[in-house]
């Protein structure tokens, strides 16, 4: 029984049986394919024919549409008149007796570039991979370079803080002082009541109001800053999540501004083990990716709860939604929908995968013009006393 | 809380003088007590070589010497100072640590609240002044005894 592999495969235009005949003799032992024109042939020169055999000029002239990587194309009769028509690729042939070589030519160039093909298709899939954990790497480097920058100004920031803090609140007690001091009898009434006196005191009280609000405000971003670049964590630890979603939300209040409201269902939640600045990189990322999907006014809605000995994250958006063919390779390495410049389309795949480091899994749920849910599932210790690092 | 006779001393060190003048402005604002600042730890220590310091607080991260040592050499002049240490977020660990060797009395996070520093310096301070208390009432009861004992040795020998 002969190869089914050495057996060539050809297909024939036009399809009428004279055609058929005349080609099976001249190339005997070949599959002979009929097709009915040149899209036909085209389409099947595609999938597993060898070489296109077209008889006739006027055949040759239709098949020029087959563009510019031209398959093994031999035109018998092609006749002094089609010349122009049939390029340099195609051979005519004016005599049935020179096919079979030409056949078997045809048919190893067919099978050398279909295994080009394949060659290339496998070569440009492991380039792929390469520069996506190329970019992985960098991404993780500059988020460790960028943590340490975080960690080094939160550090460095404590004592001035604190001294800011201090100040503005012994300015309060100074002006509550001064206030009981002007309204003792020893106080002369005019100097009491001078307008003057009156509206500088409500200048300073007000100051300091503000003042004390916006060192509380620095205060709880640097608190933030310091949980989200938590270096110090070789291992992982038991931690509160709430913790971590509350900082994180604390460092992307300017993505949300008014535009986004927040609703927390917060259960109840044990501590779970885990690197929680690397947590906090995936609800960063959740958090900001639900942010961009949201137009205009929305809501965030995060829920926490406990099932069984795991612990679930849900992230949901009343945003654009996903359509269904991009939620299977929302995931994957470099994918992304955003322009140039706004996503990297690493942040779900690196999201994932420190989900999986932590022996978790992340889902996603999304309807296109209603919203996406994303749901992260953690156990609350892991079986394997392993760590990722 | 027990008044003391005098005066409570404090002293305070840190190499930025923005928190010497905070905590300062503060105590004296809001007690009675003398409030001495040093920019460094040897200017710290040569104060704790002249005067009675009843609670000290330095600060952690110091250019010359950290705030242990140098709590440590106060305590080696004055065992009963009551000891604080300030410390930014990542030194806690440190802290910790040096509540055993230093025989710490507190550490205080920064960026501290006001209200927090005044209760840990009262109760400082509190605890200094009764066990200064007590160790007067010992005394006392010692030369109490101490003189019950003489008395009882002239009445036997009266009686011999």
């Amino acid at each position: 029984m002969p190869d089914p592999a050495a057996i060539l495969r050809l297909v024939v235009i036009p399809s009428d049986a004279v055609t058929l005949e005349r080609v099976r003799r001249a190339a005997p032992g070949a599959e002979i394919l009929p097709a009915a024109d040149a899209a036909a042939a085209r389409a099947r020169l595609e999938k597993d024919a060898d070489a296109i055999v077209a008889v006739g000029p006027a055949v040759a002239g239709s098949l020029e549409s087959l563009g510019r990587e031209a398959p093994p194309l031999i035109v018998l009769d092609a006749g002094p008149g089609s010349a122009p028509a049939v390029s340099d690729a195609f051979v005519s042939l004016s005599s049935d007796l020179e096919l079979p070589a030409w056949l078997q030519a045809a048919a190893r160039l067919r099978r050398t570039q279909r295994d080009l093909r394949l060659v290339r298709a496998e070569s440009e899939r492991i380039n792929g991979e390469l520069v996506a954990s190329y970019a992985q790497l960098v991404q993780q480097e500059k988020m460790a370079a960028l943590g340490a920058l975080v960690a080094g100004i939160a550090h460095e920031m404590h004592t001035p803080i604190g001294s800011i803090t201090s100040n503005s609140d012994i300015l309060v007690r100074s002006l509550n002082r001064l206030r009981e001091l002007i309204s003792s009898d020893t106080c002369p009434e005019s100097f009491r009541k001078h307008p003057d006196l009156v509206r500088v005191i409500g200048i300073v009280e007000e100051i300091s109001r503000v003042n004390r609000m916006a060192t509380e405000r620095i205060i709880g971003i640097v608190r933030s800053l310091r949980n989200f670049a938590r270096l110090d964590e070789a291992e992982a630890r038991p931690a509160d999540l709430r913790e971590g979603l509350e900082s994180t939300l604390t460092l992307v209040h300017h993505e949300m501004k008014n535009r986004i409201t927040v609703v927390r269902e917060f259960g109840d939640l044990p501590a779970v083990q885990c690197h929680l600045n690397q947590l906090s990189q995936v609800f960063m990322n959740m958090l900001v990716n639900a942010t961009h999907a949201i137009q205009g006014k929305g809501t965030i809605t995060i829920r926490t709860f406990r099932e069984g000995d795991d612990v679930k994250i849900q992230i949901a958006d009343s945003g654009s939604g996903i359509p269904p063919e991009n939620l299977a390779r929302i995931f994957d390495t470099g994918f992304t929908t955003k322009s140039v410049g706004v996503g990297t389309g690493l942040g779900l795949a690196i999201s994932r995968k420190i989900i999986e480091d932590h022996h978790g899994r992340i889902e996603v749920a999304s309807e296109v013009g209603k919203g996406t849910t994303f749901t992260i599932t953690l156990p609350i210790e892991w079986k394997i006393p392993a760590d990722p690092k | 809380m027990n008044s003391p006779d005098r005066q409570p001393v404090i002293l305070v060190v840190d190499d930025e003088e923005m928190v010497l003048v905070s905590i300062k402005s503060f105590l004296m604002l809001e007690t009675e007590y003398e409030v001495l600042t040093a920019n460094s730890p040897p200017e710290g220590v040569e104060i704790a070589k002249q005067r009675t310091i009843d609670l000290v607080i330095s600060d952690y991260l110091m250019p010359e010497m950290d705030g242990i040592t140098f709590l440590m050499q106060v305590k080696n002049l004055q065992p009963h100072t009551i000891r604080i240490l300030l410390t930014g977020y990542a030194d806690k660990e440190n802290a910790i640590k040096a509540i055993n060797d230093v025989g710490l009395y507190q550490y205080i996070e920064k960026p501290w609240q006001n209200a927090d520093l005044a209760i840990v310096i009262r109760n400082g301070l509190e605890k200094r002044f009764l066990l200064e208390r007590l160790a007067q009432k010992i005394r006392e009861v010692k030369s109490a005894q101490e003189n019950l004992q003489e008395i009882q040795d002239q009445i036997i020998k009266a009686f011999m």
